[in-house]
């Protein structure tokens, strides 16, 4: 072997070793300054070597970043959704454990009265069950693309205003008003019960986070498109928070303070989207925040 | 000591059943939904021999409740007794939190926790 070639191949060695442990001391000026073509031409590969192992690194690291943000998420996801399960979990527990004792205590009068406003708070909780675990499926759904819309002529006016009417005593309960403006029907080609699903998550947000002020709900008819929205005069989103809330598992208001899976946004904006149309939010803190849907009306 | 309890909670079914059950167990028992509600409660004198107390609230949630109740000495040895679905992470509850509830919980565990702080009638 030549003398040149067996201290190129030293270098290269170096060069490689250099280049495993993530440097490169390999530059454009110290190629050009290389007497043999072949030497520059090695080189220049090394040099290639290490841009491309950096670049995929970079990129490595940033899927990591995604990937442990997917997974914080998703750990706040479960502990949310363990409180969410246990609390009407607890109640039902305590319910049914008072249920037996009266049984084994009161005379009948007495019995009817308090049976029927205990069995009241028991439904209730089964009800809180159902629909946890109703939004649990719809992500299953969702996710492996199973969502079938079933459409039928109706009014979104007249729709909405069966939410409306389910919602009174909660949104009493909560201090909220509810007023709803509207300007004659909406017809169209809607899924009721997607709509109704729909509708209802925002007006439970609206609720939850309404801070007891008034809630406006609106419907329009706007050409081929029905138009509905909730405003209310809550907590608000910032600025940063307004894309996130849309995702799977994400929330802008802490959990430490709120309940909820962070599921309810995801799934409505899934849904409005497989109707062919869109969700947006307008929010200022502590002023309160805008949602609206709009859909195809022959959709 | 008195069978008087404090209980905190947002949920309004989990607060009605609670104090249904402690009521017919001989407590004397007063609720509040949030923990604004409770501090001026207790800062106006109410004095109760227990506190039942939620984590997860909207605006002054229980961790929030704990330390503003501690900084205060007389607030501050009144025990706590935490109700709370969190199972992770010794962290997560406020120090020195003793005494948790781990819901669910039933009428037994509920009533034998409570009976180590305060009086039935």
């Amino acid at each position: 072997m030549h003398s040149d070639d067996a201290s190129l191949a030293e270098r290269v060695l170096q060069h490689i070793a250099e280049i495993g442990s993530g440097k490169c001391s390999i530059t454009d000026a110290s190629i050009a300054a290389e007497q043999d073509a072949s030497a520059q031409e090695i080189l220049a590969g090394l040099l290639m070597l290490h841009e491309d192992l950096q670049y995929s690194q970079q990129r490595q690291s940033s899927l990591l970043d995604d990937l442990r943000a997917a997974i914080r998420a998703r750990d706040e996801f479960l502990s949310v959704a363990s409180h969410e399960l246990r609390t009407p979990i607890t109640t039902l527990t305590l319910q049914l454990d008072g249920l037996f004792r009266m049984l084994q205590q009161q005379g009948p009068q007495a019995l009817q009265e308090t049976l029927s406003r205990r069995l009241e708070v028991t439904r209730r909780q089964v009800d809180r069950l159902t629909a946890l675990v109703a939004a649990l499926i719809d992500v299953s759904r969702i996710t492996s693309g199973r969502v079938q819309l079933s459409r039928q002529l109706a009014d979104l006016v007249e729709v909405i205003r069966l939410v409306l009417e389910r919602f009174g005593d909660e949104a009493l309960r909560g201090g909220s008003g509810l007023r709803f403006e509207r300007n004659g029907p909406v017809w169209g080609n809607f899924d009721v019960s997607r709509v109704d699903q729909v509708f209802t998550n925002l007006l439970s947000n609206a609720i939850r986070y309404g801070r007891g002020r008034p809630i406006v709900i609106g419907t329009v008819s706007d050409g081929d498109k029905a138009r509905f929205w909730v405003e209310d005069q809550g907590i608000g989103i910032a600025p940063e928070h307004q894309h996130r809330i849309f995702q799977q598992y994400e929330r802008a208001a802490p959990s430490t303070n709120y309940g909820g899976l962070g599921l309810g946004l995801w799934i409505s904006r899934q849904l409005v989207e497989a109707m062919g149309g869109t969700i947006s939010v307008r929010s200022e803190v502590d002023a309160g925040s805008v949602f609206t849907v709009e859909i195809p009306r022959n959709g | 000591m008195t069978g008087k309890i404090l209980i905190i909670d947002d949920d309004d079914d989990l607060r009605e059943t609670l104090q249904l059950l402690l009521d017919d167990s001989g407590y004397g028992v007063t609720t509040v939904g949030t923990g604004q509600a409770a501090l001026e409660q207790l800062k106006a004198g109410a004095r109760p021999s227990l506190i039942l107390l939620d984590l997860m609230m909207p605006e002054m949630n229980g961790w929030q409740f704990l330390e503003r109740a501690r900084a205060d000495s007389v607030l501050g040895s009144i025990p706590v007794v935490i109700m709370t679905a969190r199972r992770k992470g010794a962290d997560l509850l406020p120090a020195p939190s003793k005494q948790v509830l781990h819901k669910p919980f039933d009428t037994a565990r509920l009533l034998s926790t409570v009976a180590r702080y305060a009086v039935g009638h």
